[in-house]
C-alpha cells in the first residue's frame, strides 16, 4: 500500500488519523455513558419493583400468620374439647374401685393423655413464642406449691420407669416469692421430662439453690444420671424441633419443642440456660432467673390455696353450667358433688338466658363455642340486660379451649369476668369458684348457712350477718381458738412438734367446722412450714396467727 | 496491542512490539484478538503468518481485549504469541459447531492432540458467540474433550453488534467455528472463575423454556416478567441476566438475555436453561462485578501450587458495559502485585470448570482468570 511520504502530507494524515481515533474514543464513551444512564435506571426500576413485591408478600405472610394463628387456636380448641372430657373422665374413673390390672391401664391412659396435652400445649406455645405473643404474669406464689405440683407431675413419670425422683432444696429457702409461677412450673417440667426420656435408671433431681451471687435469683437444677449428651449435640439442643439422640427420641414421645421453648422462656425472664453433661454419666440442666422472695408482710397474704379449699370451707353457690357437650356438664357435676353448690344445666346461649331470668346464680360457668346462641352473644345479651334493669352484674366465667391470651383478653372485652380454660382439673374448677364467687374484701357473694356463717362473717368484718340464734357460741368459739393458739405457740417454743401438728390438725378441725376459712389456711400453711423445717416462716405464720385472733376478737366484742 | 485507527498502523505497531520482546526466540503459536469488525481478516492473518512464519495461530474477533501494557481497549488488535522448550501447543478448528458440536470437537481436539507429544493437558476454545447461543457447549465439549478434561476460553464477540463473528485458524477466517489450543508438555494450571450481578428479590418458576429460549416466567409472558421487573428499555435489558437454581440447588449461574422476540413475547438466552429450575433477577452493580474479579484476581495471586508466566483472562462483555470507565479497575490487583503479564478479551460467554476437578461449564457474566506456567514449585 502507498502511502504519502511529503511531511505536511505526513503531518496532516497524523493530525486526521488523532482527530478520528478522537471521534471514535468519544462516540464509545457516549455510548458508555448512555448504557450506564440506562443500567443506573433499569436497577433502580428493579429495586423499587422487587421492594414492593417483597411488601405485598410480606403483607400476605403476616395475614397468613394471622389465619396460622386463628388455625392453630382452632384445632388447639378442637383437641381441647374431647381431652378434656378424656382426662376428667379418666380422673373420676380413678376414684372408683378398679382391678389392678384395669388401674394399670386406666394409669397409662391418664399418662398418655397428660403427654399428649403437653405436646399440644408445647407446640401452641413455641407458635407464641415464635409470634412474639409470649407475656408474663408475674404474680405472688408459693415455690412450694410449684415444687408439689412438679412431684405431682413427675413421679408417676419416673415410678413408670423405676426412677427415683427427688426434690432437694436449702431448708432456709424462701418460698414465697414473685414471678410467674405458669411459666416456672412449665419449665421445669419441660426439663423433668426431658431427663426422663433419656434416663433409663437412677435418679432425678431438682435441686433449687438460691443465687447469692445476685439477690433475688433463683437456680434451678435439673439433674439424671442418663445417657448423656455430647458436645456436638449439646451445640443443637435447644434449637426447636431438635432432640439429642434422634434414635432414642422416636421412642417416646415429643416434638422436640421442650428445651427450646424452656430456654426462650428463661431469656425472656431475663435468666439463663446451661447444660453440662457427660455422655454415658448423665446431664444438668442449669437455669438461673429472678424470682425474687416477697416481703415478710406480703408472704402472709398467700392464701386460698386450692388445695386447702375443702367441701366444708367452700361457699354455698347455685351455678348455672352451659355446655353444648353434655358429658363436660357431667365432668363440672361430678367435680362438685361432694361441694355445697346446686347445679343448672343449660346446652346452649339461648337456654342459659331463659334460665337467667327465671333464676339467681351466683355464677356462669359459659362455654363460648355452642349452637343456636353461643356463649358471647348470650353475655353481652345478658350485659345489655343489666345494664337495662340496672341490676348487679352476673359473674359469667368463659369456659373455653382456646387458650391464647390474646383470645382470654377479647372474652373479657366482651364481658366475661373471667376464663377457665379447657382441660381444667377439680382443683382449678373449684379454685376459679371460690375467686370468683367471693367479693373483693374477699366475702363471699352467698354466705355460708348454719354454723359456718360464724367464721365467714366474722372474717370478713360483717358480724352483723351472724345469725341472731348463733351469736351466743362466739366467746366460747373465740376463747377456743385463743387456747388453741398458745398452745401451738408453746409446742413451737418447746420444738415439740407431734403435738403441734396435733393441735393444728384439732384447731383446723374447728375452723372448717364453724366456716374459718382463713384460720384453716394459716393453721395449714403452719403445718407445712413446721414440716418442711422453715421455722422463720413458722414463727411469722404464729405472728400473723395472733394478729389474726386480735382481729376476730375485736370483731366479737 | 494497537488501537490506532488505521489497521494497518495497528498492525505495524503490534508485529513491532512483539518482535522487541521476542528477541532471539521464535514463537510456536499465536492467540489474535480484535474487535475491529471492518477488517480484512484474511489480510491480517496472513501479515502476521508471514511475519512469523511456521507458527501456528488461534483466534477470533471480539468485544474488546486486555493486555497489562494497555489495560482493557476496544477498536483494537491484540496479539499474543507463545514459545517453551517444556510445553507443547497443538491447534486445530472446529467448524459448523452448531450443527453438530461434539463431532466437530472431537474431530478438532483429536487434530491438536495429534501435534503435541504426549497427553494433552488442558486446552483454550473461542467458539462463534452467535450461531451457538443455543447450543449446549458444555455438553460437546464434554463429550470430545472427556468430562473431566479442563478446557477454558470463552465465546468469539463482533463488538456488540450482533450482526456476525469471525475465528481464526492459521491464515484462514472462519464462522460458526471454534479454534482450539492444546496444551502438552510440563505445563501447569490453576484459575479461578466469579460471578459478576447479584440475584435479588423473588424466586420465580420457569414455567416454560425450550432449551435457551424462554417462553414464560411466573404465569407471564418471558418478555412481559422482564417488562415489568425492570421496565421497557429492552436494549440495555440484556444487561441483565437470570440467576438460575437447579432443582435442589442453592448455588447459581447466570444466563444473559440476547434478543426480545415480538411474536410471542419470548427471549432467547446465551446458553440454555435446565428443566425443573427456578431463575431470580439480577441486580448489576459496579461494586460487584469489581468484587467479583477482585476475588478471582486474589485467588490466583494467593495460589501458592503454582508460578504463573501468563494469566489469561475471559471477561462477559457484560461486565465491561457495566463497569465503563471503571473496566481497569478489575485489574488492579494484578497490576499493584505481580509483574506476570495478562492478556485476554471480552466475549459472548465464558468456558472454564466452576473449581477444580469439575466439568468444563458455558458461563454468562462471569470473570474467568486462567494462570498458565511450565514450572510446578
Amino acid at each position: 500500500m502507498n502511502k504519502e511520504k511529503s511531511p505536511n502530507t505526513t503531518r496532516l494524515r497524523e493530525l486526521e488519523k488523532e482527530c478520528a481515533y478522537l471521534r471514535r474514543k468519544i462516540a464509545r464513551m457516549d455510548e458508555q455513558r448512555e448504557r450506564q444512564e440506562k443500567i443506573d435506571d433499569i436497577n433502580r426500576h428493579f429495586l423499587k419493583q422487587s421492594n414492593e413485591r417483597l411488601l405485598q408478600f410480606h403483607e400476605k405472610a403476616q395475614f397468613e400468620n394471622v389465619s396460622k394463628s386463628d388455625f392453630l387456636a382452632n384445632m388447639s380448641h378442637e383437641i381441647r374439647t374431647p381431652l378434656n372430657i378424656i382426662l376428667g373422665m379418666a380422673n373420676l374413673l380413678a376414684e372408683t374401685e378398679l382391678s389392678t390390672t384395669q388401674a394399670q391401664y386406666l394409669s397409662s391412659l391418664r399418662i398418655t393423655g397428660r403427654q399428649l396435652m403437653e405436646i399440644l400445649n408445647n407446640i401452641l406455645e413455641f407458635s407464641r413464642i415464635e409470634a412474639g405473643k409470649i407475656t408474663f404474669e408475674p404474680e405472688p406464689f408459693s415455690l412450694l406449691k410449684i415444687i408439689g405440683q412438679i412431684e405431682a407431675s413427675a413421679l408417676p413419670l419416673c415410678m413408670q420407669k423405676n426412677l427415683d425422683f427427688v426434690v432437694s432444696h436449702d431448708p432456709l429457702l424462701i418460698m414465697e416469692r414473685k414471678g410467674d409461677p405458669l411459666k416456672l412450673f412449665q419449665i421445669l417440667l419441660n426439663l423433668i421430662n426431658n431427663a426422663v426420656k433419656f434416663t433409663k435408671n437412677g435418679t432425678i433431681t431438682l435441686l433449687i439453690e438460691e443465687d447469692y451471687t445476685e439477690q433475688g435469683c433463683l437456680v434451678f437444677n435439673v439433674i439424671d444420671t442418663g445417657i448423656g449428651i455430647s458436645k456436638e449435640q449439646q451445640d443443637v439442643i435447644f434449637d426447636r424441633f431438635t432432640q439429642a439422640n434422634e434414635s432414642l427420641a422416636q421412642q417416646h414421645s415429643g416434638a422436640g419443642l421442650g428445651l427450646a421453648i424452656s430456654k426462650k422462656l428463661i431469656e425472656a425472664m431475663g435468666g439463663n440456660m446451661k447444660v453440662n453433661s457427660v455422655p454415658g454419666e448423665g446431664s444438668t440442666f442449669r437455669c438461673r432467673f429472678p424470682i425474687p422472695p416477697l416481703a415478710p408482710s406480703e408472704r402472709r397474704q398467700l392464701r386460698y390455696d386450692a388445695s386447702l379449699i375443702l367441701p366444708d370451707q367452700f361457699p354455698q353457690l347455685s351455678i348455672l353450667a352451659v355446655d353444648d357437650i353434655k358429658e363436660n356438664l357431667d365432668v363440672i357435676k361430678i367435680y362438685l358433688k361432694d361441694y355445697p353448690v346446686s347445679i343448672t344445666t343449660a346446652q346452649n346461649g339461648l337456654e342459659a338466658l331463659q334460665h337467667f331470668q327465671d333464676g339467681e346464680f351466683d355464677i356462669i360457668l359459659m362455654d363460648v363455642r355452642m349452637p343456636i346462641m353461643d356463649g358471647i352473644t348470650a353475655t353481652k345479651t345478658i350485659r345489655k340486660e343489666e345494664k337495662r334493669t340496672g341490676t348487679p352484674p352476673q359473674i359469667i366465667m368463659a369456659v373455653t379451649a382456646h387458650a391464647f391470651q390474646e383470645q382470654k383478653n377479647k372474652f373479657l372485652e366482651v364481658g366475661f369476668d373471667g376464663v377457665l380454660t379447657k382441660p381444667f382439673f377439680r382443683r382449678e374448677l373449684i379454685q376459679t369458684l371460690f375467686k370468683f364467687t367471693v367479693t373483693d374484701d374477699g366475702y363471699p357473694s352467698s354466705p355460708p348457712q348454719g354454723n359456718k356463717a360464724i367464721g365467714y362473717c366474722l372474717e370478713y368484718g360483717r358480724v352483723e350477718n351472724i345469725p341472731e340464734e348463733l351469736r351466743d357460741l362466739l366467746p366460747q368459739l373465740l376463747e377456743t381458738i385463743d387456747t388453741d393458739l398458745k398452745r401451738l405457740h408453746s409446742n413451737f417454743t418447746n420444738k415439740d412438734y407431734s403435738n403441734l401438728y396435733a393441735d393444728a390438725h384439732s384447731l383446723k378441725g374447728i375452723a372448717g367446722m364453724f366456716g374459718f376459712q382463713q384460720l384453716a389456711s394459716l393453721i395449714n400453711d403452719l403445718s407445712q412450714s413446721v414440716k418442711g423445717n422453715n421455722h422463720t416462716i413458722a414463727t411469722e405464720l404464729l405472728d400473723s396467727l395472733d394478729v389474726y385472733l386480735q382481729r376476730l376478737q375485736n370483731q366479737g366484742n | 496491542m494497537s488501537d490506532d485507527i488505521d489497521i494497518e498502523d495497528a498492525l505495524e505497531a503490534v508485529l513491532h512490539q512483539c518482535t522487541a520482546q521476542l528477541g532471539d526466540t521464535k514463537p510456536q503459536v499465536g492467540v489474535l484478538f480484535t474487535s475491529c469488525m471492518d477488517v480484512d481478516f484474511t489480510w491480517l492473518l496472513g501479515s502476521i503468518m508471514t511475519a512469523f512464519p511456521g507458527i501456528e495461530l488461534v483466534g477470533c474477533t471480539t468485544d474488546g481485549e486486555l493486555c497489562r501494557e494497555t489495560g482493557f481497549l476496544e477498536d483494537a488488535l491484540a496479539l499474543l504469541l507463545l514459545s517453551s522448550d517444556t510445553v507443547q501447543f497443538g491447534t486445530a478448528v472446529a467448524t459448523d459447531i452448531s450443527q453438530d458440536p461434539a463431532r466437530a470437537f472431537a474431530s478438532a481436539f483429536s487434530s491438536a492432540s495429534r501435534r503435541i507429544k504426549g497427553k494433552p493437558a488442558c486446552a483454550l476454545t473461542f467458539p462463534d458467540g452467535l450461531t451457538t447461543i443455543g447450543t449446549a457447549l458444555d455438553t460437546a465439549i464434554h463429550e470430545s474433550f472427556g468430562k473431566g478434561f479442563p478446557v477454558f476460553g470463552g465465546t468469539a464477540g463482533d463488538h456488540f453488534l450482533f450482526t456476525g463473528t469471525y475465528q481464526f485458524h492459521n491464515n484462514r477466517v472462519y464462522q460458526d467455528a471454534a479454534p482450539v489450543l492444546v496444551f502438552g508438555g510440563e505445563v501447569h494450571f490453576a484459575f479461578s472463575v466469579n460471578k459478576g450481578p447479584v440475584p435479588t428479590g423473588l424466586s420465580f418458576n420457569l414455567d416454560r423454556h425450550a432449551g435457551n429460549v424462554v417462553y414464560e416466567i411466573d404465569g407471564k409472558t418471558a418478555t412481559a416478567f422482564y417488562r415489568e421487573y425492570l421496565g421497557d428499555m429492552a436494549e440495555q435489558l440484556t444487561q441483565f441476566p437470570l440467576a438460575v437454581y437447579e432443582k435442589g440447588s442453592e448455588d447459581y449461574y447466570l444466563r444473559d438475555p440476547l434478543i426480545f422476540n415480538q411474536d410471542d413475547e419470548s427471549i432467547t438466552f446465551v446458553g440454555n436453561f435446565p428443566d425443573n429450575c427456578q431463575v431470580r433477577l439480577t441486580l448489576v452493580s459496579r461494586t460487584d462485578v469489581l468484587n467479583s474479579a477482585d476475588t478471582s484476581n486474589r485467588a490466583i495471586l494467593q495460589n501458592d501450587k503454582i508460578t504463573p508466566e501468563l494469566l489469561l483472562i475471559f471477561s462477559c462483555t457484560s461486565q465491561r458495559h457495566v463497569l465503563g470507565s471503571k473496566t481497569n479497575e478489575k485489574f488492579s490487583l494484578l497490576n499493584a502485585h505481580s509483574n506476570i503479564p495478562y492478556f485476554g478479551f471480552y466475549c459472548y460467554g465464558e468456558i472454564a470448570p466452576l473449581t477444580p476437578d469439575t466439568p468444563t461449564f458455558f458461563h454468562n457474566d462471569t470473570y474467568v482468570i486462567l494462570a498458565l506456567g511450565s514450572n510446578d514449585t
